[in-house]
């Protein structure tokens, strides 16, 4: 049994109680449901400071020309797209996601975007990684971890296909630990964001599963405590915007 | 006192930054020795510790570091990194592994 899950393999869709099966499938319509409309929301939603936080993840990965990274939960590709200059020619870059409509968005925009060459595409569970064991240098997942059904087992996934001196990079909404910041941000997420979901996304149900997924995700200390768990040494929490994101980086040595 | 995380990132990718802008003309800038170390640095006048892991030519910077560290350094800003005609020698301690302690001493002095 895991974090998520209960003993009759119930987990959480946003706040309801759903068959762990059919998270995968509701997760998958909401993706496929905002896939079009991906980016245009990020940047309304995070008010483009989304870009720096991947800035930020990507700064921590400490990557160097020849590296073999994996982007899990890849979706636009906007992670893959700021690590692949810093691969060199030797480098390899893997794109992959769950969700087909997301993936697929992302492959062409990076290859709008020029990158190409030694990046692959691999629709991939996050919870059965299709790698061999030590495989890659880096891993990144942004915004990606609080869709997975049981993150223990991606967690342990994601260890196995690390080399040894390794490192996970997961970007992810989380708990705001600034003062007086909850209230404002409770507002936030379940008027506005779903306002402009209904608005631009024409989809008001994607974003208020977005809020609430948010708030079943687990907070700072407890997800270090999984990647611990998981096998993961050296984790480090960076908090960003007051808490409301956070970065956790694990190492497998 | 504890760096804020935000801040010992930036100071992590500024040093990874100058080690892998000298690797390409000084291959032996870092000394093997510091392979799988961790070192405890102990700022003196701004009371800041923090600790440095290095993993072949990357180093990671924490602010808490769950084992015992290989070496310690403690010393201002200034005698660690031989700033201008600050830096002196005696004013920077060292303890533990002094092989580690002292090659992380050489890196800081020859980072650029």
């Amino acid at each position: 049994m895991t974090e998520n899950q209960d003993k009759e393999g119930f987990t959480h869709f946003g706040y309801q109680n759903v068959p762990h099966r059919e998270k995968v499938h509701r997760v998958r319509e909401v993706f496929d449901s905002v896939a079009d409309n991906y980016d245009i929301m990020n940047d309304l939603m995070s008010i483009g400071l989304h870009r720096l936080w991947k800035n930020f993840t990507v700064a921590l990965c400490q990557l160097r020309p020849g590296q073999r990274v994996l982007d899990l939960a890849g979706g636009t590709g906007d992670l893959a797209k700021r690590m692949w200059p810093e691969l060199g020619d030797q480098g390899e870059l893997v794109l992959s996601d769950i969700n087909a409509a997301m993936l697929e968005h992302g492959r062409n925009r990076l290859l709008d975007d020029g990158v190409g060459g030694n990046v692959h595409v691999v629709q991939a569970n996050a919870e059965m990684l299709p790698f061999p064991d030590r495989y890659f240098d880096c891993m990144t997942i942004g915004f990606g971890l609080r869709n997975v059904t049981d993150k223990a087992a991606a967690l342990r996934s994601m260890y196995h296909c690390l080399k040894p001196g390794g490192r996970l990079l997961i970007l992810e909404f989380s708990k705001p630990v600034a003062p007086g910041l909850n209230k404002i941000y409770d507002l936030y997420s379940f008027s506005v964001l779903p306002a402009i979901g209904k608005l631009v996304a024409k989809d008001a149900d994607s974003y208020r599963y977005l809020a609430e997924s948010i708030r079943m995700h687990p907070d700072q200390s407890t997800l270090k405590g999984m990647m611990e768990e998981a096998g993961f040494e050296n984790c480090q929490v960076y908090n960003l915007a007051g808490g409301i994101v956070a970065v956790h980086r694990g190492f497998r040595f | 006192m504890k760096l804020p995380s935000v801040a010992l990132a930036a100071i992590e990718t500024a040093i990874n930054r100058l080690i892998q802008d000298q690797l390409d003309d000084t291959p032996d800038l870092i000394d093997p020795v510091l392979d799988q170390k961790a070192i405890c640095i102990d700022l003196e006048g701004l009371n800041l510790q923090f600790y440095m892991v290095f993993y072949g030519d990357v180093v990671t910077i924490m602010d808490d570091y769950p084992r015992q560290p290989d070496a310690s350094i403690r010393g201002t800003p200034l005698a660690l990194t031989g700033a201008g005609k600050f830096g002196n020698a005696s004013d920077v301690k060292l303890d533990g592994d002094l092989k580690v302690a002292q090659a992380l001493d050489l890196l800081l002095h020859k980072l650029e």
